[in-house]
């Protein structure tokens, strides 16, 4: 299933299984990760940037690979991506009875 | 009789300025800089972009809220040096020792998250030839002086200071890859959160922490060592 053809919650749930299996020591798995989640998660880069304590920049060269932090940096990264995905497949799992 | 709260240390916290907070750090800049021909003026907008881009960090009284230290950590348009620079301690919270704990942690931060020599970038700071004040901040941080650059008229602010042949002149310090050992053992067996006469700062840099600040400094020299040493400047 491609991505456009995804609903909401099933674009959530697979940026999330990707997040819980990513190799953090893959530059490109890490990148995707994040590029991701800004859509994902419909975050701007600052909201994101903030998020993680670094400036926008950062967050941009991370993104477009002209940076990546050091790997202590890139699991609390993730870690927080996969609390924000985690909430709202809750949020949405609660409300989804909600006729 | 003392109470409780007489006796209780000044706490402060490390934070990094949100762009909610700029005007409120533009105040505080501008309070600063306005009195001290030292300082690179800053307009509102700048410290406005600075916040807005994440850039800044601020040390604040846990107390009181009050904004007492600020400084910033850019990367240069060319992509080829982050500059530590606007450092300032408000008079309130002198030898506290507030400067060496943003130079540092601004220092900490941008390894951490940029590793500025895997990218062929380098870590620096100006200083006005004449402003003895931050000198010993930055040579106590592992700073080296590289040399003098003399700031061309046409872009020198007039509220700065001029030697005796009319020309602003900027000290260039380099904090080379080979101090980071120095600054991960501070970090590691020193650093405790206590400051001078018993004051005490909190680091806020979720979600790594200083726990995620001290591993990647580890990293980092893991990294010089599979290098083969110090080629980074």
């Amino acid at each position: 299933m491609t991505t456009a053809t995804m609903s909401r919650t099933e674009e959530l749930q697979d940026l999330q299984d990707r997040a819980r299996s990513v190799d953090v020591r893959n530059d490109s798995d890490f990148q995707n990760i994040l590029r991701d989640a800004r859509s994902v998660l419909e975050m701007s880069e600052s909201q994101i940037a903030d998020a993680l304590s670094i400036s926008r920049p950062t967050f941009n060269r991370w993104i477009n690979g002209r940076s990546l932090p050091h790997i202590a940096m890139r699991t609390p990264a993730i870690t927080w991506i996969l609390g924000q995905l985690n909430s709202r497949i809750k949020h949405r799992s609660a409300y989804s009875h909600v006729a | 009789m003392m109470s409780a709260m007489d006796s209780a240390p000044i706490s402060f916290a490390f934070f990094q300025v949100r762009s909610t907070s700029a005007d409120w750090a533009f105040r505080f800049f501008k309070t600063v800089q306005s009195t001290d021909a030292y300082i690179w003026p800053r307009t509102e907008k700048d410290i406005e972009s600075y916040a807005a881009d994440g850039a800044l960090f601020g040390i604040r009284r846990s107390d009181t809220g009050e904004l007492v230290g600020l400084c910033y950590a850019v990367l240069n348009q060319e992509e080829t040096e982050f500059e530590i620079g606007g450092l300032i301690v408000a008079s309130t919270a002198q030898n506290l020792g507030l400067g060496t704990i943003l130079t540092r942690f601004a220092v900490a931060h941008v390894i951490a998250n940029e590793r500025p020599w895997h990218y062929k970038r380098e870590i620096i700071s100006h200083i006005h030839e004449s402003n003895n004040a931050p000198r010993n901040v930055f040579a106590t941080s592992w700073f080296t002086f590289v040399g003098k650059e003399i700031v061309p008229e046409e872009h020198a602010p007039a509220s700065m200071k001029r030697n005796a042949d009319g020309q602003l002149v900027g000290d260039k310090f380099l904090f080379p890859r080979s101090s980071v050992p120095a600054l991960s053992k501070w970090l590691d067996e020193e650093f405790d959160g206590t400051l001078r006469n018993d004051a005490v700062i909190v680091i806020e840099l979720p979600p790594a922490g200083l726990d995620g600040l001290r591993s990647a400094l580890h990293e980092e020299i893991q990294d010089m060592a599979a290098a083969g040493g110090n080629r980074g400047t």
